[in-house]
Formats: C-alpha cells, sequence, structure tokens
C-alpha cells in the first residue's frame, strides 16, 4: 500500500506541474465567468442556464484533462524509460498502474475543487441557492472524470498515446449516445440485432447516469439513492478499467 | 503443466488461485454493474426531465456573436429540435419551444431546408399554430432552398384544411406548379379541383389549359386532357 501511496505522490507532484492543466483550469474559469453574458440570450432564466453551463464546461473539463493528461502519463513512462526504475524495485506493476491513477486523481480532484469553487461563488453572485442535489450533480460528474480517467490509462496501456486519446475521446461520446440505445431498444426488432444492441448497451458505461443536469435545470428532483447508486456505478466501472489496465500491464513488453 | 510449473509447483497453485480469483472479482464487478445499470435506468425513466433550453438563444440577434458559425450553430439547434420534439411527443408535452426552435433555425440559415418542411407538416398539427407555420413558409419561399415547390404545396394544404380558403389553397398550389422540379401535371389536378371546390370552375379550367399548352410531355397533356374532360362534364 506504501509503494501505492509513494507512487501516488510522485505522479500528483508531476502533473500538478503539467501546463496543460492550468490551461484547461484557466478555459473553465474563463467559460464560467463567460456564462453570466450567455446567460441573458438564453429563453431560460439566468440560473438555470449557469447552472446548465457550468456543469456542462465541468464534464468537458474532465475529459480534456483525462485525454490530455492522463492517456499520455504511462507512455511517456514507457517512452523515457523512467518506468524501469520503478518496476526493478520490489513494486508489482499493477501497484504502479494503481499508484498513477490515485496521483492523477488527486490532481484532477483539486482542480475540480477549484472549478467548483469558482462555479458556486458565480452562481451565488447572481443569486443562485446552493442546492443539495447540485452538489449531488456536482459529485457524479466527479465520478464520471474518474470513470474516463481509468479508461484512459487502460487505453494507454494498449496502445499508443495518440490512438489512446482517440479511444478516450470516442469513449467518453459514445458512452454519452449508449443512453439513445435503450430507446432503439424498444423498437429493435430481428433475431440477432436487439441482442446486439443489448450488449453493446451493457458493455458500454452509460456516461449519461452521471448526467443529471436536465433534473436540476427543470427542478425535477432525484432520489438519494439514485445519487448513491450512480456514485456505485461509477466507482465500480472505475475499478474493472483500473483492473484491467493492471492486467495488460502485467503482460506489457516494456 | 509446462515444466516452469513442474518446478515450482507451489508458486504455479498460488498463481492458478490468483488468477482464478481476479476472474472472479471480475465477473462480480459486471454483475453489479449490470444490475446497477438496470436499477438507475429504471429511478431514472421515473424522474425523466425534458431536453435543457439553456442553449436556445431568444432571438436571432445572437448571430454577429456567433462569429459567422450561424449556420453551424443552426445545425446544432436543429438537433436540439428534434431531439425535443422527440421528447415532448413520448411525454405527451405540449411542444411550447417548438415554434420557436424551428423559427430561429430558419432565421440563423435560411437556406436550411428540412426545417421548412418540418414547419410545413408539423408545426400547424402538433402545435397548432398554422400561422406561424405560414410565417416559417414563406421565409422559406422567399429564401435559396431547392424544391420550393414543396414549400408553396404546403402552404397550400395550411390554407385549405386549417383556414377553409380554397381560393388560397388553389393560388398556392398554382405557384407550386410554376416552381422547377415540380410534378406539374399531379399538382395541376389538385389546384383544378380546388379552384372547383373554391367556386371559380373558369380559374381552374385555364390553369389547366395552360398546362395542356405549356406542357411538353406527352404524359403531363394526357392527364391534363382527362382533368379537362371531367370537368366538362361537372360543368
Amino acid at each position: 500500500m506504501s509503494a501505492v501511496y509513494e507512487i501516488g505522490v510522485n505522479t500528483f507532484k508531476e502533473t500538478i506541474r503539467n501546463n496543460v492543466l492550468y490551461i484547461v483550469l484557466f478555459f473553465v474559469v474563463m467559460l464560467i465567468m463567460l456564462s453570466v453574458f450567455v446567460a441573458d440570450w438564453s429563453v431560460f432564466a439566468r440560473i438555470q442556464v449557469m447552472e446548465d453551463f457550468g456543469l456542462a464546461t465541468m464534464s468537458i473539463a474532465g475529459l480534456l484533462l483525462a485525454v490530455f493528461i492522463g492517456v499520455g502519463m504511462l507512455g511517456r513512462e514507457i517512452g523515457q524509460k523512467t518506468v524501469y526504475h520503478v518496476v526493478t524495485k520490489p513494486v508489482s506493476r499493477a501497484q504502479f498502474v494503481c499508484g498513477k491513477y490515485a496521483g492523477l486523481l488527486t490532481t484532477l480532484l483539486l482542480t475540480y475543487l477549484a472549478m467548483s469553487a469558482v462555479f458556486l461563488c458565480t452562481l451565488v453572485y447572481l443569486g443562485g441557492t446552493i442546492r443539495l442535489s447540485l452538489l449531488g450533480a456536482m459529485l457524479l460528474i466527479w465520478t464520471e472524470m474518474a470513470v474516463v480517467i481509468s479508461a484512459s490509462i487502460f487505453f494507454s496501456t494498449i496502445t499508443t498515446s495518440m490512438l489512446g486519446s482517440f479511444f478516450s475521446l470516442g469513449f467518453y461520446i459514445a458512452g454519452h449516445l449508449n443512453d439513445l440505445l435503450s430507446i432503439k431498444l424498444v423498437a429493435a426488432k430481428g433475431s440477432l440485432y436487439p441482442y446486439l444492441l443489448k450488449a453493446i448497451y451493457y458493455v458500454l458505461p452509460n456516461l449519461e447516469h452521471f448526467n443529471v443536469r436536465d433534473n436540476i435545470i427543470y427542478g425535477i428532483g432525484l432520489p438519494a439513492t439514485y445519487y448513491a447508486l450512480a456514485f456505485g456505478y461509477g466507482i465500480l466501472y472505475a475499478t474493472l478499467f483500473l483492473s484491467l489496465a493492471c492486467l495488460m500491464f502485467e503482460k506489457k513488453d516494456l | 503443466m509446462n515444466n516452469t510449473a513442474r518446478a515450482f509447483p507451489g508458486a504455479y497453485a498460488r498463481t492458478r488461485v490468483a488468477t482464478g480469483l481476479t476472474a472472479l472479482g471480475l465477473l462480480v464487478i459486471c454483475l453489479l454493474i449490470f444490475g446497477a445499470q438496470n436499477r438507475l435506468t429504471n429511478i431514472r425513466s421515473k424522474h425523466r426531465a425534458p431536453p435543457s433550453m439553456a442553449f436556445v438563444p431568444q432571438s436571432d440577434k445572437i448571430k454577429p456573436y456567433l462569429l459567422g458559425f450561424h449556420t453551424a450553430y443552426a445545425d446544432y439547434l436543429w438537433i436540439r429540435t428534434t431531439l425535443y420534439f422527440g421528447s415532448e411527443y413520448l411525454s405527451g408535452g405540449q411542444f411550447k419551444w417548438l415554434v420557436h426552435m424551428v423559427d430561429l433555425v430558419t432565421r440563423l440559415n435560411p437556406d436550411f431546408y428540412p426545417a421548412y418542411e418540418f414547419a410545413g407538416l408539423m408545426i400547424p398539427d402538433v402545435c397548432n399554430d398554422p400561422e406561424a407555420a405560414k410565417v416559417i413558409l414563406a421565409r422559406g419561399i422567399s429564401s435559396g432552398v431547392t424544391n420550393k415547390w414543396k414549400l408553396w404545396f404546403y402552404l397550400g394544404m395550411i390554407y385549405y384544411r386549417y383556414d377553409d380558403d380554397k381560393k388560397e389553397a388553389a393560388d398556392c398550389l398554382e405557384r407550386a406548379v410554376e416552381q422547377p422540379g415540380a410534378p406539374g401535371f399531379r399538382l395541376a389536378g389538385i389546384a383544378a379541383a380546388m379552384f372547383r371546390k373554391a367556386g371559380a370552375p373558369q380559374e381552374g379550367r385555364e390553369f389547366l389549359e395552360f398546362i395542356y399548352a405549356t406542357s411538353e410531355n406527352p404524359e403531363v397533356k394526357r392527364y391534363v386532357q382527362g382533368k379537362l374532360k371531367a370537368y366538362e362534364l361537372n360543368e
């Protein structure tokens, strides 16, 4: 466990110095500020637009950080051969992957907290209120971030950084479109087609479960069990991807 | 069992146990995910919210701020419109924003044909707002879209069905026939029938005679001739 902690701390120190992090953070803060002006153009009330815009921006920022930082992390270690310094010590490859994930997740948690603080301050400044459901939505966005990062680490163990970035992006898009499959399933006909759709539906994570923006905006409350279940669902998926990443990295010829 | 396994049976057994436990662990995770996914879908279906309208602007005053990407934004808005329509249709909603969204799409991109077709066919019926559909169709007619005959045709049908104005409907169909690509002889028959119903059989006859005289297509001539004969019999 101490090996995971040490690698995690090291990864945190490494990623916190990454300029991409600050560029993305800067743009997110700018976009949240900008949403104050955008809100006036919408058919919706200002607060509703602010909430939607802010949550959407934070979700996309998570994707960008996962793609730009998460995917390249393992590839860089292998490419620069710094991984040899670690794996030649009594540290298993699984511990290495888990440590990397933990470090990155901590960095992104700090970034996310900074984004959230700006978002909530802007919201309160404009007369909005901080509701429990809004905090729940923010927790789910962070859970989604954890899933996307675990997937991007998994992709980085099986392919190059460039392809890993594309796969992560595709994973995010497919995960959000997965919800449409449940609609398609109702009308699917044929002997094989419905089963194929069902298989895709269950194999791909449904990232729309982490998107409760519409419910927040319209004030259609979701039960607390939903938030707990969605959080658990995210943790399970992150564990699955991380386990697969560990297995792949164990077999990888360094 | 390979040579290494024979040489180190204890390590081999431990590896096999570890592999088995890992596989079992992954299987348990997959089953839990399966259960959670179903449960989440069930809860969600009971608390479904309509799609957000936060990105729908109040008016086309936003156009200069789109920095030349207004057609791309119109495309995005069109996707949102169809999603909104689907969601309201499934939930038995009131289509509160539909007219506004279609109107905005056509304002931002006046050459976007599908929006006009949607306005002509759906808005009078589902939103119960034929007047809005007329305004949007008129915009399409004055724009550079192809298939303008269809827009005239839809306009005519709105006059016929919702305003019971057969004369105006026949006039629109007459204009539709004049447009490039229009299936002239079929429309001519409908227009003539409408003129007759509107109490203007002379106009209908003149219209058919005009089509007969100007068409170079023998099939059209034959069809229109049949319609003219029927006209004479009715008179």
